[in-house]
């Protein structure tokens, strides 16, 4: 006997890792699972192969390259697309999506929107209104209002293997945490909900920042003070950029924020925190992009995040201190003596 | 500038015809020609709204708390306005609803509080509803048209002839910006919900009368109960289509009819205005935090729209939204609303209660009477029309996103089926008051006295080190001044800003602001709150700037807050 599913297709944009892992997690609660993939590569992974960057593929999962067939089928649809991509390929959904579609994201970066003619690389600031998260995206590019994010500690590696984990999906709308809870909750995977979904989404991005520094730290050898030390004032340092983003407090102290940031910052399973232990090591930022497949995040997060902190004028040194070191070329060890000698204030001051 | 020109060319000329020539056809004149019927409809529905899913046990905790809340007011802020068997009414709602056999069913009691709960829900209907009658309508129109002159002869009929000579138009006064012919376009393809910003009581006779310049038939508009207490004015408020809104009554009984009373009179196709700021605005400054309430009303009424016209096969009738600023250079309340809202702001203890300037009518008619006199421009500044959920509108109706249509039935549906879901639509709503916020930002005229209050209070600020207007009273009125070259200078650097906003669409300036620093200063200090006793700003002998009134200072320097003017510089 099979138990009647409780969607009868949802739709994933995004065939990385983590959109393999999304489309095998929410294949548990619907018939069917539409994987938008742009690339024979993919389909071929997806479709044939049954197979992608090492994750088995579940039965009921079906890659297509057909926008408009998702869209008809799919009321639910998650997106897990790199920040850099997002806004592109939410304005090739536009003409096939309408406001009746739920959209939960889980990508854990910021979008950006520089003056003509102006790259990461040459522009001297960057202020609120230049970054949008990805559910100001989705709402900026598309008649859709119904939108989610899911975040939290989801190693994609982990969840592949079917380890116990959970996430929370935020949005302003019950009905989108609703549909999240019944995509995703499983016996190994729990949701939680959240209205805060500005502060989970900045969360979400920020902390790809600390796992990098976090990488640096066991690159240079160094053991669990260190990193505590970086996990506690990383915390702190979240909170202040994500305030001024216009985001809440209570995210960043739930799982999507201490949650996620404890796990990046300790796996090595973690994309971002690989990249650390490689700069400490002395390869170069540029070398290591090139080598890899898919985005750590954090590297774009600390670029735009240090901009922006210069120029609403708030203290990031951890922040600045890897901007410098990845790129402006100060050694790893002397921006951790830079930090060492940083002069914090005080121990917490987020907390009234 | 070709923008400014247009702004010149379009605050002229306002000959427009009236889109229905009949006023016994305009919308509003018909739902109150079936009153009966439309007050029945009214409250049929607020009962089914108040009893679903509602037990025995929660109604009579009802009656109890909105007897007792209601026994209160009355005896504690009674109204001139308040109908004389209020304390009747509520003694006979109180035995009523005790009045059943001991031994009576659940089902019984539960019938009982339904018919007392009817009874109340009844009285409210009548209380709000109000009337609309084309004669009353025609007097205003030629009051209002034909200028002051022969009202004001009743009050102050001294020097006929003199009056007469400064005999003044309304017209001439006020500037009408936007695309009227839009408006007047969809006015005629569906249902407009006005919302305007909101600084002073003449607020509802400005919109009244651009309304009947634009050629728009009347709206429907809820006016406060307080301003009933006075004869005259009752008499207007009840026969244009005004209903009444008591602030007083927060009972869930009241508070649902009121918003039933509006989503059906929004079914019946009546354009209607809402202050979706709830009250003036205290502070000066452009709302940004609005009251939702009403608003939500807007929903329903859309959404039974588009069931209504499912069941029918047809096209459903649509809401449009149209955002409103009003740019005075001077409002009459300043004083008592400053002086409100820095004591809310419990900073100052020494504030004691004032009359609202509004409360005398012979100040308020000679005030409209020197407001028109004197060469004050008035700026009604209409935004683009836009659906609920802040889509723009192609001249049909049709909703458009990034310049794809857009089928609004869909944001109602769960499911695939039109349903309603309140928790949706309370984010919807929240969402509508977000976007009407921004667009006020956006079609704001900046005026000369805004911008010049603005400027000598941040200078002020930086030449004392101090943050706020607090901090200000503390200084002696002889060194509150800013040296006339420093001033301009700074005058011309914000100028510069400002224009650039205008070019990027962040809002809209008066044809004044592109004069030379030193003619918007003038421009300014002369018409920077004109017909208060004390003045906001003045020139002194030696040519500097100075204040006499630091609280009417800050009152009109807030009009500009919501620009981050001081990051962009």
């Amino acid at each position: 006997m099979t138990l009647k599913k409780n969607y009868k297709h949802i739709g994933v944009i995004g065939a990385g890792s983590f959109g393999t892992v999304i489309a095998n997690l929410t294949a548990k609660n619907a018939e069917q699972v539409l994987v938008y993939a742009r690339s024979q590569y993919r389909l071929t992974n997806f479709n044939d192969k049954k197979e992608n960057n090492g994750i088995t593929i579940a039965d009921n999962v079906l890659a297509i390259n057909s926008i408009e067939e998702i869209c008809n089928k799919c009321t639910l649809i998650i997106a897990v697309v790199p920040s850099k991509n997002f806004r592109e390929v939410m304005r090739e959904f536009r003409p096939f999506l309408d406001p009746h579609h739920i959209i939960i994201h889980g990508t854990k970066g910021v979008d950006i929107q520089l003056d003509e003619g102006e790259t990461l690389e040459t522009t001297q600031s960057i202020k609120r209104n230049q970054i949008s998260t990805m559910s100001e995206v989705i709402r900026d590019e598309t008649s859709v209002r119904r939108i989610g994010c899911i975040a939290g500690p989801n190693l994609s590696k982990e969840i592949a293997k079917e380890q116990p984990a959970g996430a929370i999906v935020a949005s302003k709308f019950d009905q989108v945490f609703d549909h999240g809870k019944l995509a995703f909750t499983s016996q190994y995977f729990k949701i939680f909900s959240s209205k805060d979904i500005l502060g989970a989404e900045f969360a979400g991005a920020l902390k790809n920042i600390f796992a990098i520094a976090s990488g640096i730290i066991t690159g240079l050898g160094f053991g669990n003070n260190a990193r505590a030390l970086l996990i506690t004032k990383g915390l702190h340092e979240m909170l202040f950029i994500g305030n001024k983003m216009g985001g809440d407090t209570n995210a960043f102290l739930g799982i999507a924020g201490i949650g996620d940031l404890v796990a990046t910052c300790s796996s090595e399973l973690s994309r971002n925190f690989s990249v650390g232990v490689r700069i400490a090591n002395g390869e170069s930022i540029d070398h290591i992009i090139s080598t890899e497949t898919e985005v750590a995040e954090g590297v774009r997060s600390i670029q735009i995040f240090h901009l922006f902190s210069q120029t609403v004028r708030i203290p990031a040194p951890i922040t600045q201190m890897l901007y410098k070191v990845l790129f402006q070329g100060k050694p790893p060890i002397s921006g951790i003596e830079e930090l060492m000698a940083f002069n914090y204030n005080s121990d917490v001051s987020f907390l009234k | 500038m070709a923008q400014n020109e247009l702004l010149e060319e379009k605050a002229q000329g306002l000959d427009y015809e009236p889109i229905i020539p009949k006023i016994r056809n305009w919308p509003i004149a018909k739902l109150y020609q079936h009153k009966q019927q439309f007050e029945n409809e009214v409250v049929e529905r607020t009962l089914a709204k108040l009893f679903a899913n509602s037990s025995a046990d929660k109604l009579e905790a009802e009656i109890a708390r909105a007897y007792y809340s209601e026994t209160q007011r009355i005896k504690r802020q009674p109204w001139k306005a308040d109908r004389p068997d209020e304390a009747d009414f509520w003694n006979s709602i109180k035995q009523d609803t005790n009045d059943f056999e001991p031994s009576a069913s659940n089902a019984e009691k539960k019938q009982k509080y339904q018919d007392v709960i009817k009874i109340i829900v009844r009285r409210y209907t009548e209380e709000i509803s109000g009337n609309f009658k084309p004669e009353a309508y025609n007097f205003a129109k030629r009051f209002l048209s034909f200028g002051f002159a022969s009202l004001l002869n009743a009050f102050q009929a001294k020097n006929i002839k003199a009056i007469w000579d400064h005999r003044v138009f309304i017209q001439d006064r006020i500037k009408l910006v936007g695309n009227i012919e839009k408006i007047r376009k969809l006015a005629q393809k569906g249902t407009v919900v006005l919302l305007p910003t909101h600084f002073s009581n003449l607020d509802s006779i400005m919109v009244g009368w651009s309304i009947h310049a634009m050629g728009l038939p009347a709206f429907i508009y809820g006016a406060g109960l307080n301003l009933y207490n006075s004869k005259l004015i009752s008499y207007f408020m009840n026969n244009l289509g005004a209903y009444k809104v008591d602030r007083r009554k927060k009972n869930p009984f009241y508070l649902e009819t009121l918003k039933v009373f509006s989503t059906v009179s929004l079914e019946h196709g009546t354009h209607s205005l809402f202050f979706p700021g709830g009250t003036r605005s205290r502070s000066g400054s452009i709302e940004n935090n609005l009251k939702l309430g009403l608003l939500g009303s807007v929903f329903d009424a859309q959404r039974n729209l588009i069931v209504k016209a499912q069941e029918k096969g047809t096209e459903p009738e649509k809401i449009f939204i149209v955002p409103l600023t009003m740019s005075y250079h001077f409002v009459l309340e300043a004083k008592s609303l400053i002086r409100q809202y820095l004591k809310r702001s419990d900073k100052e203890k020494y504030y004691f209660n004032r009359k609202d300037e509004f409360s005398s009518q012979r100040k308020v008619i000679s005030f409209i009477f020197e407001l028109l006199k004197k060469k004050s421009d008035i700026y009604l500044s209409y935004g683009e029309p836009f659906d609920l959920f802040g889509n723009q509108l192609d001249d049909d109706g049709d909703s458009l996103y990034n310049g794809q249509k857009v089928d609004i039935t869909k944001y109602f549906v769960t499911d695939g089926i039109i349903k309603k879901d309140a928790q949706r639509e309370s984010v919807y709503t929240k969402e509508l008051g977000d976007i009407v916020a921004k667009k006020y930002l956006e079609i704001n005229v900046v005026l000369t006295s805004h911008l010049v209050s603005y400027v000598t209070y941040e200078m002020l600020l930086k030449k004392f080190k101090v943050n706020d207007v607090y901090s200000l009273f503390e200084f002696d009125d002889e060194d509150l001044f800013i040296e006339r070259d420093k001033f301009l200078s700074e005058l011309s650097k914000y100028q510069s800003v400002l224009i650039k906003l205008e070019k990027e669409g962040k809002l809209k300036l008066s044809p004044d602001m592109r004069l030379s620093p030193d003619e918007v200063m003038k421009d300014g200090i002369k018409n920077v709150g004109i017909f208060h006793n004390t003045k906001a700003l003045s020139i002194k002998e030696d040519g500097d700037i100075t204040s006499n009134d630091l609280e009417l200072l800050f009152y009109y320097r807030n009009r500009m807050l919501g620009y981050d003017l001081e990051e962009k510089l």
